[in-house]
């Protein structure tokens, strides 16, 4: 096979992510295993003091920020794969005459700071908000109130993360399902299978790429942000993307672990998925 | 256990009736675009407030419309702006169109070569594409940081806008790279066996036969590699030297009192880019539907 | 492609126009919107030079840039604990006060004489604080409140730091209080510190600036005494004034930056007032204290011009100028008598830096008690910010 030999098209990035990639984290391994001074290793020891912290039973802190964490991304990403599938599908099922265009209006809000997108989020989901300043001065009102503080914070949460990542679970499903080839779903109904059969048996696993390809694009961002988060949740919730920002000037070691566990935590689910589906095979 | 085939009850047989089946066809349609046109709001409310507080007489009380302005749109729209706002504005889209560009090309290629390799050294590759995604921006921002600051003792005036750009470019290519190897993977290796038995040389084997084939992924890419570029705060913030890129820009004023014209500005690039969009919809269907009226129809 | 091209174009003009310069250029490493603009274009004129201005959002991230060296800076204007740690680590070089005209000790309001006489008490090298940096803004922590809640002001007035701490009183307000804490783990642990000292839990009155395994439980349990609803730096504020929150922690400035803001159109001050009636905030007795200073990095490669720079905002009329657009007190005598009285026609200021319930000022007050925070190793402040990670988590 003649496409084999553009393999030498990957080594230049092999050398370039080596260097910027493989040194840094083979840094960031040692340092997680250091008691450093910032990143000078001058009189630092070998401790594994920061695994300590994050892996303890005396206090389990760092692992109930962890659990919560992932329960948000998770959350956030089902509910982004039961939004965007049927939106992808409609998208590439639809008589439009430039579907492309459609796609592209959903990314668009993401173009804006998501420092403005957040305050601006925030903003309607609080009590008092600028939509309901506008509508009172004609006699309407909108404001969303949640039962509890605890309920509020996950929720609006799990809001911001879903409006903001959706276009990443929509584009990648979407750049599948349009090249699904028509006479494949047709020669199905030909043999006396319905519709919901049809998009069981054959669009369905036909996408599977889209959708690991975007279920990845999606809960990465969700588990290792903490802009969001910490907006939404007005600074009362932690999650591990804010135990970085927090601790990376005066911890750098800490933090050095915390990347290795979220490394490792999602390359370990990856290749669960991958022994599971062989169809993402191509991924990992 | 082998199908049987069902004799259809009344209802299913009432539902099947053509009349009926064709009213319940709009009105699934209805709902499909309405679920769409729902979520596609909801995705576009934070766009509407921020557009709201552009005509926001206050824009320090956020929760408050205090009274209708056009100021900020002024100030914007003759560029009479304080000149470190407008720089960082350039510098965002500069940096961001550039990245977008030179990452969505390499991108492309380094999709096909890691695509052509054996099955191991895929995965492997596929790995580290897979690490700037992953972490966090702050570790991805300092590494790149260390590899600049020995990269400045060789030529000094790397930090700045060279330095970057490349950050930029770094951090684009994964997302080029994952949105592209889907479609790979669902090309026919064979279509490009056939063009090289066609005499074509490997260039033009990938630029006819590849490349229009993943075109969708490649155009994904894009879309995901200018989303993360002109967005970016950490990554930018340790590698801008004396350079300030918008998000630099709004951190930092966000604490005291933000300059009330960024609202307008970023109303201002959604709507034309939205605009340009609608008007770039409507003259390709325009012209679809010519072409399909002058093309005779095949008996 | 071609409109591709099209828009890089225009990117790149006004990179082009701003770019192509000989003149020198002053490169300054400051907070975002901390400077008025047309100050620094007057300095421009004058000098016949170019500032470029940096912008970071925390000391920590000046702190990076600097250490880091990825890029040189002739003026930068931390804060007093982050100055002092700079200074110490051997990032600054001492400012030539004699090539300052503006420069006299004895113009610069008391508070501040009071805050840079605690600072380098441990560095005998030091012998005058004003050499490392000079005062740029300075201002107290206070507790910023709504007045909707009948009754809140007398119980902050009365329980002073108690009000952020204390969970709620039992009959006193028909519902649960809603309050904010600033998100900087260094400021929730010395404010608590000083509730300590206030309720006589602790008598060392320095305590804010003291580390021990027993402060930090003390600390702890202090601050799980009741549940906050916000833990916030910029929004506080915001929130408060909207009635979200109904009272927080935060800098004296933050208030003042929301009397600007709402009193934008007033043109009496009669109007300001009556805008900005729904918001108040009370200096406990004793405070965390701040100073924002101008310091001249070690690497800085324009140094006499540097010098230029801190000269020309040491003048009243500029200093005057440059506070119209921060919320924060200005540190020159002169300069806030030229507020207090109206003098250059500003009405709503007056009126906002006159009113004796409001601490523009906090020197003012009968008797400052407001202390700077020293600088923690970051042994320390990685313990202390464990700390707070268990206070909201659990």
């Amino acid at each position: 096979m003649n496409i084999k030999k553009l393999g030498k098209l990957a080594l230049p990035y092999l050398v370039w992510m080596l260097v910027l990639v493989g040194i840094p984290l083979l840094m960031i391994f040692i340092l997680s295993f250091m008691n450093t001074d910032g990143v000078s290793f001058a009189g630092a020891t070998w401790t594994t003091a920061a695994w300590e912290k994050m892996f303890t039973l005396a206090d389990t802190t760092n692992l109930q920020i962890l659990g919560y964490t992932f329960l948000t991304a998770f959350v956030a990403t089902v509910i982004c794969f039961l939004i965007g599938y049927p939106m992808a599908y409609i998208v590439a099922r639809s008589p439009f005459s430039n579907k492309f265009v459609i796609l592209i209006l959903t990314i668009i809000p993401m173009w804006s700071n998501s420092l403005l997108r957040n305050v601006a989020l925030k903003n309607i989901l609080s009590e008092s908000n600028i939509l309901d300043s506008l509508l009172s001065r004609i006699g309407l009102s909108f404001s969303i109130v949640f039962a509890n503080q605890d309920q509020a914070t996950f929720i609006s949460i799990v809001i911001g993360l879903v409006l903001t990542f959706l276009p990443f679970m929509i584009l990648p499903i979407y750049t599948v399902i349009e090249k699904i080839d028509e006479s494949l779903l047709e020669a199905s109904m030909d043999l006396g299978a319905n519709r919901v059969r049809t998009f069981a048996k054959v669009t369905f696993p036909l996408s599977m790429k889209g959708v690991t390809t975007g279920i990845i694009m999606v809960f990465l961002p969700c588990f290792s942000g903490f802009a969001i988060q910490k907006l939404l949740s007005s600074g009362t919730v932690y999650v591990l993307g804010s135990l970085i920002e927090v601790n990376y000037i005066h911890d750098i070691n800490f933090v050095s672990m915390l990347s290795i566990v979220i490394l490792v935590l999602i390359f370990g689910s990856m290749m669960i998925v991958n022994k599971v589906d062989k169809e993402g095979a191509t991924l990992v | 256990m082998g199908v049987r085939k069902k004799e259809p009850g009344r209802i299913t047989r009432y539902l099947r009736r053509p009349e009926v089946e064709k009213v319940l066809q709009s009105i699934a349609n209805v709902l499909k675009y309405a679920f769409f046109a729902f979520f596609m709001f909801l995705m576009y409310l934070p766009i509407i407030v921020i557009a709201i507080q552009s005509f926001n007489e206050s824009t320090g009380l956020i929760y408050q419309f205090t009274g209708f302005t056009f100021d900020h749109w002024k100030n914007v729209l003759t560029f009479n702006l304080d000149s470190s706002l407008m720089k960082a504005i350039s510098t965002t889209l500069l940096v961001a169109l550039l990245a977008t560009g030179i990452s969505t090309v390499l991108g492309t290629i380094i999709a096909i070569g890691i695509h052509s390799l054996p099955q191991k050294k895929r995965q492997g590759m596929v790995f580290l594409n897979q690490v700037p995604i992953l972490n966090a921006d702050i570790i991805t921002g300092i590494s790149l940081m260390f590899v600049f600051k020995i990269v400045a003792e060789v030529i000094p005036g790397v930090f700045g806008i060279p330095s970057l750009l490349i950050a930029h470019v770094f951090f684009c290519i994964p997302y080029v790279v994952l949105s592209v190897l889907p479609k790979l993977a669902e090309l026919d290796d064979n279509l490009y066996d056939a063009a090289l038995d066609l005499y074509c040389k490997p260039a033009v084997g990938i630029t006819k036969v590849i490349i229009p084939a993943i075109m969708p992924g490649i155009l994904t890419g894009m879309l995901i590699a200018f989303t993360m570029s002109i967005d970016d705060f950490l990554i930018s913030f340790f590698n801008a030297g004396q350079v300030n890129n918008l998000s630099i820009y709004i951190y930092g004023g966000y604490n005291r009192r933000l300059a009330p014209e960024v609202y307008a500005y970023n109303t201002i690039l959604s709507t034309v880019i939205i605009v340009a969009l609608i008007a770039m919809y409507v003259s390709s269907s325009l012209k679809k539907r010519k072409n399909l009226k002058r093309e005779p129809r095949h008996a | 492609m071609k409109k591709l091209y099209l828009l890089l174009l225009v990117a790149l003009i006004p990179m082009v126009t701003f770019g192509c310069t000989a003149k020198p250029t002053l490169q300054l490493l400051n907070w975002g919107e901390y400077i008025n603009p047309d100050m620094v274009e007057a300095f421009e004129d004058e000098y016949n030079v170019r500032v470029n201005i940096t912008i970071a959002e925390s000391n920590e991230l000046m702190e990076e840039k600097i250490v880091n060296d990825t890029a040189n800076f002739d003026i930068v204007i931390p804060s007093d604990y982050m100055i002092e740690k700079l200074w110490d680590d051997g990032y600054l070089q001492e400012i030539d006060l004699t090539k300052l005209t503006q420069y006299n000790q004895a113009n610069f309001v008391t508070g501040i004489s009071t805050i840079l006489g605690e600072m380098f008490t441990d560095n005998a090298e030091v012998d005058n604080p004003y050499s490392v940096s000079i005062p740029y803004f300075w201002g107290v922590f206070g507790i910023m409140y709504n007045k909707s809640l009948a009754g809140l002001e007398e119980y902050i007035q009365e329980e002073q730091w108690g009000a952020i701490f204390e969970p709620d009183p039992v009959g006193v307000f028909p519902r649960a209080l809603k309050v904010a804490m600033y998100d900087v783990p260094r400021f929730a642990y010395s404010a608590s510190l000083l509730y300590a000292y206030q309720i006589g839990t602790i008598t060392d009155e320095n305590a804010l600036n003291v580390y021990s395994a027993e402060y930090l439980e003390l600390s702890e349990d202090i601050l799980s005494l009741r549940t906050y609803d916000q833990w916030a730096t910029d929004m506080v504020k915001k929130d408060i004034e909207e009635g979200l929150r109904d009272l927080g922690f935060v800098y004296v400035g933050d208030f003042f930056d929301t009397f600007l803001i709402l009193t934008e159109n007033a043109t009496t001050a009669e109007e300001a007032l009556s805008l900005t009636d729904h918001i108040g905030i009370i200096v406990p007795d004793s405070t965390i204290a701040f100073y924002d200073g101008m310091v001249i990095p070690e690497n800085a490669e324009n140094v006499d011009l540097a010098h230029q720079f801190i000269d020309f905002f040491l003048r009243p009329s500029v200093a005057y100028e440059n506070s119209g657009i921060v919320g924060y007190t200005p540190c020159l005598e002169a300069v806030i008598q030229m507020i207090k009285t109206g003098s250059e026609g500003d009405v709503i200021r007056a009126a906002m830096a006159s009113n004796p319930d409001l601490p523009f000022n906090p020197s003012d007050a009968p008797v400052f008690g407001g202390k700077p925070l020293v600088a923690f190793s970051d042994d320390i402040t990685s313990e202390i910010i464990a700390m707070t990670v268990r206070v909201k988590t659990n």
